[in-house]
């Protein structure tokens, strides 16, 4: 007969396997579980079926979603012909926050990693090539972050969509609101001195 | 503990418990080794960005007991690489020389000469120069610094100097190339340009001298850098058993 584990062991190992999640964090939250009321408990043991069970991609962008298209895709009020590029899912919410865009998104599902092998198929370019075929698009913005592996994406990206008659943007590098100049490394500086912008003319 | 200062390159970052990142080096005194950046997910204040595959740092590392992960106590910037972003050639380029000496090199052994072949190697693919010659270069330095340097200017079997020759045959086996009356008796894995190979035992030749920008233009063997690329990648693969995931992704790159 096989040996049945005691299910507070088998939750923190299974805890374990949430990204971030340390052995610590996982056994104080089994211990939190424990001694919720079991209504709470199992509401969230049924949301996690239903997750499993119910979310899906969005056939327009690939976003997560419940349903399919998702609220943002289905949006009238939001912009089909702008489309920003993101690697992640919850690189949107930031995105949103900041008020500043009111076009679709796609998303990646990562970035290419020449050396874990990560390449272009294992991302969601194809349906982002699909979708600017499909339709009237007029920019896309590459709104993934500036590390190695994202840069190399927005590279290629950026060799696949030129000559195709698109706006094709990307959220310049440079210094954040509210730092330092002093404590910011000289590669941003160089590069935010690079990519400067003209705020006034000069006088004649 | 353990405290010491070197530069390194990163080479790997892979996140770890809930705010950690494991970060692989590969630092001038120390050779590549795997580091522990505490906290560095989490807040941003100790390293900033600059943790980022193919940067250069000043690195303090912290050793403590004898099996556990050294410590990424502190990095400052050297050189962020931003030149190397400049075209997916350059990046897969870099990308291919760093998983070489990820995969090819042993935790822990110290390997200077590596070090600076590969640090130029990057500076120059940054720098807009010319690729091929920068990257057989290094191929060479890096077989060599593993000791798995080829025999260019002589037969591997019979050590007969090589003659002029229109085409040269290669074997893995017998550690390069082969002079004609010992083909029939080895195994011939592909056969070169004889003018491509003698302009790898001038490189090799240069040793660590910096060839001006104007000599690498007019490297003569830039026309049969495909076959020079493809013996200098398979003679790795073969001694050093490394299989780099990014060079399949170069090759997919070139092919498209």
């Amino acid at each position: 007969m096989a040996a049945v584990k005691d299910p507070l062991r088998l939750l923190v190992e299974l805890l374990q396997k949430v990204p971030g999640m340390g052995e610590k964090s996982a056994t104080r939250m089994a211990y939190h579980f424990m001694k919720a009321p079991a209504q709470e408990v199992l509401g969230l043991a049924e949301a996690l079926r239903r997750l499993k069970a119910e979310m899906r991609e969005c056939e327009e962008c690939c976003d997560v979603s419940f349903r399919s298209p998702c609220e943002t895709c289905a949006n009238p009020k939001r912009d089909p012909a702008v489309i920003c590029v993101v690697a992640d899912s919850s690189h949107i919410k930031p995105l949103e926050r900041s008020g500043a865009y009111a076009g679709v998104y796609h998303v990646l599902h990562g970035t290419l990693s020449p050396m874990e092998n990560v390449g272009p198929e294992q991302l969601r370019i194809a349906p982002l090539l699909r979708r600017i075929e499909g339709r009237p698009v007029c920019e896309v913005i590459l709104a993934i972050n500036p590390t190695m592996e994202g840069e190399t994406t927005m590279l290629y990206l950026m060799d696949l969509l030129k000559d195709r008659g698109l706006r094709v943007t990307k959220l310049p590098v440079g210094l954040a609101l509210g730092s330092d100049i002093e404590y910011t490394d000289h590669e941003t500086l160089g590069k935010a001195l690079r990519d400067r912008v003209q705020v006034s003319s000069r006088a004649t | 503990m353990k405290s010491i200062a070197t530069e390194a390159v990163v080479l790997r970052r892979t996140p770890f418990g809930e705010s950690d990142l494991l970060v692989g080096l590969f630092t001038r005194d120390l050779g590549v080794l795997t580091t522990i950046a505490k906290g560095a997910r989490r807040s941003r204040k100790r390293f900033g960005g600059i943790l980022d595959t193919l940067a250069r740092l000043n690195v303090l590392i912290e050793t403590r007991r004898a099996n556990a992960i050294p410590l990424l106590a502190g990095a400052s910037l050297v050189d962020f690489g931003l030149g190397l972003r400049s075209s997916l050639d350059r990046v897969a380029i870099a990308y291919y020389m760093g998983e070489l000496v990820w995969r090819g090199t042993k935790p822990g052994v110290r390997l200077i000469e590596l070090y600076e072949a590969f640090v130029q190697a990057l500076d120059r693919v940054a720098s807009d120069g010319p690729m091929p010659r920068t990257l057989a270069e290094f191929l060479l330095r890096y077989q060599q610094a593993l000791g798995y340097r080829p025999k260019l200017d002589a037969c591997a079997l019979c050590h007969a100097p090589l003659a002029v020759a229109a085409e040269v045959a290669i074997s893995y086996r017998a550690g390069g190339v082969l002079c004609p009356a010992c083909v029939p008796s080895a195994e011939v894995n592909l056969r070169l340009p004889g003018r491509a190979v003698r302009s790898l035992v001038e490189i090799r030749a240069q040793g660590d001298r910096r060839p001006t920008d104007h000599a690498l233009e007019d490297w003569s063997a830039a026309a049969d850098w495909p076959a020079l690329r493809h013996f200098l990648h398979r003679f790795t693969q073969y001694h050093l058993d490394v299989q780099p995931a990014s060079w399949r992704w170069w090759q997919r790159l070139i092919d498209a």
